[in-house]
């Protein structure tokens, strides 16, 4: 019964989030941590996560959800603990709060399955931030136990920070990768055996080979989602906001015709803003670039994830920009059903539903799983493309014709 | 009265910021110990003629002349550099020495290492300038108990070879500052692997970087080193409290695949 009662509580502490976010200078958050989190990954393979959510019903986000405010703002997340097992916290990761509030757990607190704890800082500084657990980081970071923050500038007026350059959108892309194999219940397990009263862990760390390489918990053709894809009007500027939490290091390669501009490092402006192709985010870093084109185009973003010891390149994620000199309407994605067949033996079709000049076969790009791209025989036959994939290894390939995304399998 | 103090003065100016000093290295092969007593086997540089499990941190003024001995008692030939300063040591030979000298007309903090073998060895650092100021050293890197290059997948990751917890009893790498006070942070990353160093409580200032230039004056919580690369930052407590440091590749928090014994270590602020 007493359970049940604070069920009740918790369903109407998350309706409260929602209520709360007008105060003026006085923001307040609810998140809710959980352990049983399920999670789909682009390709429909399922795996557990641990995470914060919204709510109590729902199943943790990956990235949890995105705490938004003003410079200036005093705010208080909340989170409450619904584990079943293991203390979480919340680190502020680059807001530069007092030990109390810092979310170490044998530095400050740490909250207990179905325990409430309440953090409070000022946000001083408009800029990009990180949230996330510090109890046994390495494991929970990695089980999905992060989120963004983004303080905006005083007057929520579409600049970088308070009297900062202008732009007219933005987005947020935050990169982590999943090795399914930490997410199998015998990792989790081990984490859950190991506290003592402190919070303090010592817990084995398995070898980390990931196999999803992810941009706002999304990779392959779910890069072409709103939330991802950049779009914009020539001579617009957009302001993209950058967070690595994963453990491998981020390299963007930004087309020229982007101009991108290094703006902000870790919630502060670069005093010597630089005009640069290649931005490089290691682990914990966040950065502002300011992108603008003045011509039509569309075209893909290379982000190369690098092993921090060898260097070497595990994996590119290709992410798609359209710059057009009218606002279009929203590009619907065309799913993977006007792919077929699908899985094939070798030849895949591409319906397009109209011609295209074959002069732009050269804009046809065929990615495999690791994000290289390959150049298979590619022909046009009336209205459809046909791509044959017969001389490489069964698997997913994303193809990107025009601007749109396509998976398809091939199987012998 | 005046010109006499004003001698003493000028005397001691340049006895202090402008001297020919003598340097002596010695190259030794031992054992360094891991926090869970694994040992690896390594070279070290250093200015005592028997094996030190440590890096060597050298530290002098910006006008100083160093006359250099280096003296190879290790089985395999070695030859030292300092890779920013553009300054190499010739080819030392088992059971060799060889002198060499160097000017030292920059300020800065630069790694000095190993040209031939450039894993398992205990590379230095030397700080010229920036001497009047609450200091603290960190030479970081990752060891591989498999000693593996191919590929390298290194799993223990040290701060002046101690790792958390016995990384507390090196008051040298263990930040202790009052509110207010500003403190220098001389870090090199000596070995193979990235580092991605995140600070809580506080933004540091990078007033020195050897891989980039241009970044000095930025102000950030969370600082790449590459390899062989080094940074001097300055930061100024404003609030008390522990504050922890670690790599933010938390992969990098595991000593032997244990969490959290590895590259983390905390800072301790105390009122003024
Ligand atoms: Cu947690
Ligand atoms: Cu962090």
């Amino acid at each position: 019964m007493k359970h049940f009662i604070n069920i009740l509580l918790f369903i109407f502490c998350s309706i409260s989030l929602r209520l709360s976010l007008n105060a003026q200078s006085m923001k307040s958050f609810f998140l809710i941590m959980r352990n049983t989190g399920e999670y789909t990954l682009w390709d429909g393979n399922k795996i557990r996560t641990f995470g914060f959510a919204e709510n109590i019903v729902s199943h943790p986000l990956i990235p949890g959800p995105t705490i938004e405010v003003n410079e200036g703002d005093t705010v208080k997340i909340g989170a409450m603990n619904f584990s079943q097992g293991a203390p979480h916290t919340i680190h502020l990761h680059g807001l530069d709060v007092n030990q109390e509030n810092d979310g170490v757990p044998h530095l400050s607190f740490a909250i207990e399955h179905m325990d409430t704890g309440y953090y409070t800082f000022i946000a001083k500084h408009a800029g990009n931030y990180l949230y996330h657990c510090h109890v046994s980081s390495t494991l929970h970071v990695q089980m999905g136990m992060y989120g963004k923050i983004i303080v905006k500038d005083k007057h929520n007026s579409k600049r970088a920070w308070t009297n900062g350059p202008e732009y007219n959108s933005e987005y947020a892309w935050m990169t982590s990768e999943f090795d399914t194999l930490w997410h199998s219940d015998s990792v989790l397990n081990m984490d859950i055996d190991h506290f003592d009263s402190t919070g303090h862990s010592e817990i084995p760390i398995p070898n980390y080979n990931p196999q999803y390489f992810l941009i706002n918990g999304k990779s392959q053709n779910q890069l072409y989602d709103d939330d991802i894809k950049l779009q914009f009007k020539a001579n617009e500027s957009i302001y993209l906001r950058l967070f690595n939490i994963g453990f491998l290091y981020n390299e963007y390669v930004f087309p020229s015709i982007l101009n991108a501009k290094l703006i902000s490092s870790d919630g502060r402006p670069i005093n010597n803003p630089e005009y640069i192709d290649t931005i490089i985010a290691f682990p914990g870093e966040r950065f502002g670039v300011m992108l603008s084109g003045s011509e039509e185009d569309s075209g893909l973003i290379e982000l190369r994830y690098r092993n921090m010891n060898t260097d070497s390149i595990i994996n590119s994620q290709w992410i798609p920009y359209n710059i057009r000199y009218f606002a279009s309407t929203t590009e619907k994605l065309i799913k993977t059903n006007y792919a077929y067949p699908n899985p094939s033996k070798g030849n895949i079709n591409i319906n397009l539903g109209y011609q295209i000049e074959k002069s732009r076969l050269k804009e046809v790009f065929i990615f495999n799983i690791h994000g290289q791209r390959i150049f298979p025989q590619i022909h046009i036959d009336s209205n459809k493309i046909v791509i044959d994939l017969s001389n490489y290894k069964n698997g997913n390939y994303l193809i990107v014709v025009d601007n749109k995304s396509f998976i398809s399998s091939i199987m012998r | 009265m005046r010109y006499l103090i004003l001698f003493f003065i000028m005397t001691y100016w340049n006895l202090s910021f402008s001297q020919i000093k003598t340097l002596d290295i010695y190259i030794h092969h031992g054992q360094v110990l891991m926090y869970d007593s694994i040992a690896i086997d390594v070279t070290s540089f250093n200015n005592i003629d028997s094996f030190q499990a440590k890096h060597l941190n050298l530290k002098y003024s910006v006008g100083d002349s160093l006359l250099i001995s280096i003296y190879n008692r290790d089985s395999s030939s070695h030859q030292l550099c300092i890779p920013y300063l553009n300054w190499f040591s010739d080819t030392i030979k088992t059971g060799d020495s060889l002198n060499s000298s160097l000017k030292l007309n920059q300020s800065g903090f630069f790694v000095l290492k190993d040209v031939i073998h450039n894993h398992n060895v205990l590379d230095g650092s030397i700080q010229v300038g920036y001497n009047n100021n609450k200091s603290f050293y960190w030479n970081i890197r990752s060891f591989s108990s498999v000693n593996s290059l191919n590929p390298y997948r290194p799993d223990y990751f040290t701060l002046n070879t101690h790792s958390k917890p016995d990384i507390v009893y090196d008051s040298s790498a263990v930040p202790v500052a009052n509110v207010g006070d500003t403190v220098l942070i001389f870090i090199a990353n000596t070995g193979l692997s990235y580092h991605s160093l995140h600070f809580h409580g506080f933004h540091s200032e990078i007033l020195f970087s050897s891989k980039f230039s241009n970044h000095s004056g930025r102000l950030k919580d969370t600082f790449p080193i590459y390899p062989k690369q080094s940074l001097i930052l300055r930061m100024v407590p404003d609030k008390t409290g522990i504050y922890p440091v670690h790599d933010h590749n938390l992969l990098a928090v595991t000593g032997g695949g244990i969490y959290p014994n590895g590259m983390f270590i905390s800072m301790k602020i105390n009122g003024q």
